[in-house]
């Protein structure tokens, strides 16, 4: 079992979230996230003093999966969260030691 | 002991009695009644099979809930054995023994404590919670000696002092309980005892109403002249309903349950019975109404503790002035000036004032929409208190009664996880937070003549919810009927109109679509219309999220919306909509577009209407955008290029339209250049679904020149890498000499702007004229990773001036000053 962490631009959750269902992948976790990379922040000056955004806004995606899905998973996400430029985010991928679904106390494969 | 059941109990745990229920709703308060006369048989049957030796020594009494007659199915059963000098230890163990276990083996949560009376006056000193427990303390068996003794104890009225600890007690436990239970899951799954406006809010005006006024019931708060009729009857009906909600709830749980928990509320909407609002769902329906009820008992609590601190707390508030204007106006007429009080910040509504608007809102329809009354409505909506005028009049019940289309909303809660508060509640709180918002930044201020508009859509900007999908185009025209009623000009009813209309747009565009690019901002631009429109729309949208709770605004939200409005008003400040008269010219554009592309083009061009970036269509006229439009139908394949060559005066407008890619501007001018075609004057850019369209004014070389196919076999070539453009440029020679340099020579400015667009460096090129200079800049560009995705040339006296609009490989604008003096240094070498 793997996880994969995503770093996407807000704006392509919908397009990733539908591509990653059309996969089966029948659940993921979406936090509201920020930080920085190379993309660069910018200043505001509409807040009342002048701003300077330094952690940009992404969203954080995260799914845990069979091992074999991962090269399915990782091409779905890089096709769909894709424009071109900067700051389009990053995939982790983490090899996973245990996973247990708390209703029924199944592990492994079977709690995915 | 034998295990004596109770008539009609199934057993199992807790109480689960099978009472009679009606089906439907019963006021809440009768089955607590009927129940605790089943407990008190019970216990008045044991005490009368008990038989005690002697007279006894004690009175057992009945506290809190059960005391008041409330007991749900679950709830506790409080007693207390208030016992005299003559109860031995025996006799107390027998008593205990006879009195209390057997109620235990009945499953019921009984629970007790033994004092003497002169012990329970010295805890009700010590132990708030006992105090207010014994408020309630009621006679069940026994000998009345002891609790009469008690009685005796407290008889003296509780000094200033007393009252003041226990007012300032009561209202820093229902502070902190309020606090507790008042976000949005516990709107949406509301805790039936303890949130705001529940049952312990009633038990607190009951328990001040009792220790602090010393009244028995809570009629007399009616010939005290603290609340009047309608308050009563609502409190009363709210206590009914919400009481039977939570009998259900133990009824159901099996077990003490105190909020209406989702899963459980389809079960309860069902018991409750059909709303006959086809609209509302059941469980709607439910919330609603239990909202309503909960807004009743938190206005009357809320008023009631007001004027008990008016009256003996240490914070008083100052007294309103009194009107002089009783003489001349009528009731109804008194009724907003009274609430204009509040607007201007000063203070709450006295209790007199309260009671004096609550006694007539029968007659607030008669104001009508007459002009004075609505005039000063405006006034209030627009004066720095408008928020706490509003919320008077919401909680008085007159809102509702002076805009009637805003009665649905009153209770309306919606079931989306957001919202903390109801809607109505969440409409007036959008008004203060603008107020809040212009106070806070004032280079968002709005001027005077905008703000009742702008105030009036923060009011009514939700008010086409309860109906389905698509509240805000509903409520535009609720809104604009509202506002035209109270007398606004035509331009400002099309003002509210329009904001109530679009409250969503900037909110739902930063969230949703990628706002690197220029045409995201430029839409949102192009819909305000004007700069002033857009810090409206700004202003509303980030009003309203704030209003509607922590999940829909936080700093993440904050820098999205942010930088979407801050790159769409730079478009108006020093983009491309600057100029006062810009946003109309577009306006006009778009408007002639949408009426005659569907009459002469068809489906595929008109689809590709969408696609046409705003500087585009503010740099092109209407008609030859339809020519483009045409045009860009003919290109069937990537590695087509179509054009249209249209003599103009001596020269020839050439439209060249093919896919983007890079290096695509330095391939076309490279092209024209070796076809000898000279550039006049060039414009470039992309439309978003990456078709380039470039327009170039050219002198070609001979009359009748007619070799226009040459450029797009050329082209193809081009692209097969099967010609050289560079090396023939190299080599280029002019037909005849025309007086231009064909050499590269010094001489050119090149600046950087990096300030005009929030998208975009723009190079500038200030350079004399020479054959194949915009390709020579162009390909530079294009050789250092550039994108080009706007260019405009022209070329006057020997002299060409040039904007390019480009950003790196990565998308992000060249700000290094090495990158910079890079380039520079190479464009100068190449012009």
């Amino acid at each position: 079992m793997i996880k994969i962490e995503a770093i996407i631009k807000p704006f392509k959750l919908d397009e990733v979230k539908d591509a990653l269902q059309s996969l089966g992948i029948s659940g993921m976790t979406v936090s509201e996230v920020r930080g920085f990379g190379r993309q660069k922040g910018h200043k505001e000056i509409y807040r009342g003093a002048e701003y300077q955004v330094d952690f940009l806004p992404k969203l954080k995606i995260e799914l845990v999966i069979d091992n074999e899905l991962q090269d399915q998973v990782v091409q779905t996400i890089l096709r769909t969260a894709r424009t071109g430029k900067i700051g389009d985010g990053k995939i982790f991928v983490i090899p996973l030691e245990e996973v247990v679904r708390i209703r029924t106390g199944e592990t492994g494969n079977d709690a995915i | 002991m034998m295990r004596s059941r109770l008539p009609g109990e199934r057993g199992g745990c807790g109480l689960r009695p099978a009472l009679p229920q009606p089906p439907g709703y019963t006021p809440g308060r009768a089955l607590t009644r009927a129940l605790t006369h089943r407990i008190d048989t019970l216990i008045l049957t044991l005490y009368e099979d008990w038989h005690p030796k002697g007279s006894p020594d004690f009175s057992l009494v009945a506290l809190g809930g059960y005391g008041r007659k409330e007991l749900c199915p679950a709830s506790d059963i409080d007693l207390l054995l208030l016992i005299g000098s003559a109860c031995s230890k025996t006799g107390l163990d027998e008593l205990v023994g006879t009195l209390i276990y057997p109620l235990w083996d009945h499953g019921l949560q009984a629970s007790y404590s033994i004092r003497t009376p002169s012990q329970a006056r010295k805890d009700q000193g010590n132990d708030f919670f006992f105090q207010t427990a014994l408020i309630d303390a009621r006679y069940l068996c026994g000998s009345p000696g002891p609790l009469a003794e008690l009685k005796r104890m407290a008889k003296a009225p509780p000094s200033l002092r007393q009252r003041r600890t226990f007012l300032r007690e009561l209202e820093r436990r229902d502070t902190e309980r309020h606090f507790r239970f008042t976000d949005g899951a516990y709107m949406l799954e509301p805790h039936v005892k303890d949130g705001q406006g529940a049952l312990r809010d009633v038990h607190s005006i009951h328990w001040a109403a009792r220790f602090l006024l010393g009244t028995s019931h809570l009629d007399e708060l009616l010939s005290l002249g603290i609340l009047c009729a309608l308050d009563l009857k609502e409190l009363q009906e709210a206590n009914d309903f919400i009481t039977w909600i939570r009998f259900q709830l133990h009824l159901m749980a099996g077990r003490r349950c105190e909020r209406l928990l989702i899963m459980q509320q389809e079960e309860v909407a069902k018991r409750l019975g059909d709303s006959g609002e086809g609209r509302l769902s059941p469980q709607e329906y439910l919330l609603r109404t239990y909202h309503r009820h909960a807004l009743a008992i938190k206005s009357v609590h809320q008023a009631f503790f007001l004027h008990l601190n008016q009256q003996i707390g240490s914070k008083r508030h100052p007294a309103l002035p009194r009107s002089t204007d009783a003489l001349t106006l009528t009731p109804a007429e008194r009724m907003l000036p009274l609430f204009a009080v509040l607007a201007t910040g000063r203070a709450a509504l006295t209790t007199p004032e309260r009671l004096f608007i609550r006694s007539h809102l029968g007659l607030v329809a008669s104001l009508g929409r007459q002009a004075p009354s609505a005039r000063t409505f405006l006034e209030i909506l627009a004066a720095p208190g408008a928020q706490a005028a509003l919320t008077a009049m919401l909680e008085t019940g007159f809102l509702e009664r002076f805009l009637p289309d805003f009665a649905h909303l009153r209770g309306y809660m919606q079931t989306d996880g957001y919202h903390t508060r109801t809607i109505d509640h969440h409409c007036v709180g959008c008004v203060g937070e603008i107020m809040a918002l212009m106070r806070a930044r004032p280079v968002l201020a709005v001027p005077e003549a905008l703000r009742q508009p702008l105030l009036l859509a923060a009011l009514l900007h939700d008010i086409g919810k309860g109906s389905g999908k698509g509240h805000a185009a509903r409520g535009a025209a609720l809104a604009g009927g509202i506002a035209g009623g109270l007398g606004l000009e035509d331009e400002q009813v099309r003002l509210v109109e329009f904001l109530v209309r679009h409250h969503l747009v900037l909110m739902r565009t930063a969230l949703m679509l990628d706002l690197t690019e220029e045409n995201v901002a430029a839409d949102c631009a192009r819909l305000a219309g004007d700069r002033q429109r857009l810090v409206m729309l700004y202003l509303l949208s980030v009003a309203d999220a704030r209003a509607t709770g922590k999940e829909a605004w936080n700093e993440w939200r904050e820098t999205l919306l942010d930088e979407l409005f801050s790159k769409a008003i730079h478009l108006f400040e020093h983009g491309f909509l600057c100029g006062t008269l810009t946003p109309g010219i577009l306006e006009r554009r778009w408007g002639e577009l949408l009426e005659r592309v569907p009459a002469e083009l068809g489906e595929t061009q008109r689809g590709r209407l969408w696609t046409l970036p705003q500087a585009y269509i503010l740099a092109t006229p209407v008609s030859r955008i339809i020519g483009h439009l045409e045009l860009s139908a003919h290109l069937k394949r990537d590695d087509e290029l179509v054009y249209q060559a249209q003599p103009h005066h001596a020269r020839v407008r050439l439209t060249l339209i093919t896919r983007d890619r890079p290096g695509l501007f330095a391939l076309l001018t490279g092209l024209l250049a070796l076809n000898h075609l000279d550039i006049l004057s060039a414009k470039a850019f992309t439309w978003q679904d990456n078709l380039a369209v470039d327009i170039f004014d050219v002198t070609p070389p001979w009359n009748d020149y007619n070799e226009w196919d040459r450029l797009s076999d050329l082209f193809r070539l081009s692209l097969q890498g099967a010609f050289d453009i560079g090396g023939r440029i190299a080599h280029l020679r002019p037909l005849a000499e025309d007086g231009r340099r064909i050499g590269t020579g010094s001489g050119a400015r090149i600046t950087f702007d990096n300030a005009t667009s929030d998208f975009f460096t723009l190079i500038g090129i200030d350079a004399p004229d020479r054959s194949g200079l915009l390709y020579h800049a162009a390909s530079v560009m294009s050789a250092s990773g550039l994108t080009i995705h706007r260019a405009f040339a022209t070329s006057k006296g020997g002299q060409v001036t040039d904007v390019f609009y480009v950003t790196d490989a990565r998308g992000e604008k060249i700000e290094d000053p090495r990158i910079q003096h890079d380039l520079q240094t190479a464009l100068a070498a190449a012009l």
